[in-house]
């Protein structure tokens, strides 16, 4: 009966014993696996919003060249038709000359609107001569009575990849654009800079501030910093927003200046 | 000894201890106030045997209430519950002044190694802990379950193991296993609780 006794013990403890390494085991090779599968979704989200962004530029530049080629020379095409239809009608219905200029003047007013709004979309002056004189055209063209856009930087930048020259450009586009359109600011600052770390671009503004949660909260109205934070999530960059109600903006994106994951195609119009 | 330093590895990490440790901690000082007594009747030559059921009694309260609040589930919290029930009725039956009742002994054994069996299920299915090995209630169900597995069979067969004092001195062979099993589980709190003091911090660490 002891012998019995001893048998069913050692047994009991043996089992026992496998039972927990068999648990510690399995445990970690359990977590293991949910972290690779995290990896691959996250890696598989990234894909999916660099894809998006992409097919965005895609769309935005098909609309900038269906503009500029198609509905930019109808209008010019137009114009050259109103142009002799104008000479006619001076001679024949000289009454019908200020109807002929006015329209001319409207039809002027339309092609450069055409122009500009197929230049915003596309911003060629990125691509050509990179992201320093593409904000300082963006400083310039929001600047006017009311607004004054500042652009500071470092003498040396290096080259970027064109996928961060675009997301800073785009992420610059958004935070004036916010800055001018609902801060009501009146100065603001582009702080371009090169660290050690990556690249630093800041967006200053004088504005009346806002409350981020609640901004956030709002689906309708959180858009554009959402797209912000989905653009830097692509390439692994950072925001940082030093915003209160009633006061001036300072929003902070953080980039690495290191070769992506993800690249985003860019190409020429 | 083991159980007085398991006693005061849980005082002095009392502030990192959860609900569970903490009733298993309440649970060792009870066991110990017990032991206390245990001694003072051996020295006074008075009957003590019925203090190992009460000493049963304990522990199973303080597994069943630690088990209880570690598992949220209402599945597993009827579980422990029946168990600690069918607990209490074997021991009510059992129970003897003059004899160690081996069969509530033995059931408490039985309803340990399903707790701790129960408890590896939960971490296995809910996939919480990231770290397993530092874990401390995994080790004080370890701890449990090797405890319960190797004494198990001694209180099983009482009256073969620990019933005749005189039977070639195998009284004190089998009280020899079962308090060593006990020192290996009380040594096992004790690394439980200093783990859940790591366990603490690394936690602190990562919600801050």
């Amino acid at each position: 009966m002891k012998l019995y006794i001893a048998v069913g013990t050692a047994v009991l403890l043996v089992m026992a014993i496998f039972i927990i390494v068999f648990v510690a085991y399995y445990q970690q090779k359990q977590i293991r696996q949910q972290l690779i599968l995290k990896e691959w979704q996250e890696k598989y989200r990234k894909g999916l919003l660099a894809a998006t962004l992409q097919a965005q530029e895609h769309e935005r530049r098909r609309i900038a060249q269906d503009l500029h080629d198609e509905i930019g020379t109808m209008l010019s095409v137009t114009k050259l038709s109103l142009n002799q239809l104008g000479r006619t009608v001076e001679h024949n219905d000289p009454g019908s000359t200020v109807l002929v200029q006015k329209t001319r003047s409207l039809l002027d007013e339309t092609i450069a609107n055409v122009r500009r709004i197929s230049r915003d979309l596309v911003p060629t002056t990125l691509e050509r001569f990179g992201l320093v004189s593409a904000l300082e055209e963006l400083a310039e063209k929001a600047s006017n009575g009311e607004v004054h856009v500042e652009l500071s930087c470092s003498d040396k930048m290096p080259t970027l990849l064109p996928q961060l020259d675009l997301t800073l450009f785009r992420i610059a586009q958004e935070l004036i654009n916010n800055a001018i359109k609902h801060a009501n600011a009146e100065n603001i600052i582009i702080d371009l800079h090169c660290q050690p770390t990556g690249i630093l671009l800041s967006v200053i503004d004088d504005g009346r501030g806002f409350d981020l949660d609640e901004i956030l909260k709002d689906k309708k109205r959180g858009l554009g910093l959402r797209n912000i934070e989905s653009r830097l999530n692509v390439i692994d960059g950072h925001v940082t927003f030093d915003v209160e109600e009633g006061r001036g903006s300072r929003i902070h994106i953080q980039v690495k200046n290191l070769k992506p994951e993800v690249e985003v195609e860019v190409e020429a119009v | 000894m083991f159980l007085l330093l398991a006693i005061g590895t849980g005082l002095v990490n009392y502030f990192f201890l959860d609900k569970p440790n903490r009733w298993l901690l309440r649970m060792l000082i009870f066991s110990f106030a017990i032991s206390l007594i245990q001694i003072h009747d051996a020295a006074y030559r008075h009957n003590n045997t019925y203090l190992y059921n009460l000493n049963s009694l304990v522990e199973m309260s303080g597994f069943a209430v630690a088990y209880w609040t570690e598992l949220k589930s209402r599945r597993n919290r009827s579980l422990v519950l029946s168990g600690f029930v069918i607990y209490v009725l074997v021991f009510l039956y059992d129970f003897s002044w003059t004899n160690i009742a081996g069969i509530a002994l033995g059931v408490q054994r039985i309803i340990m190694i399903m707790y701790a069996l129960l408890y590896f299920h939960y971490i296995l299915t809910k996939m919480q802990i990231q770290n397993l090995l530092i874990h401390s209630m995994f080790w004080v169900s370890a701890g449990a379950i090797v405890h319960a597995a190797g004494t198990l069979f001694v209180f099983l067969f009482v009256k073969v193991t620990l019933g005749d004092l005189s039977s070639n001195g195998s009284y004190y062979l089998y009280i020899t296993i079962v308090r060593t099993f006990s020192a290996f589980f009380y040594l096992v709190l004790l690394v439980s609780f200093w783990l859940r003091r790591r366990e603490f911090r690394v936690t602190g660490r990562l919600t801050v």
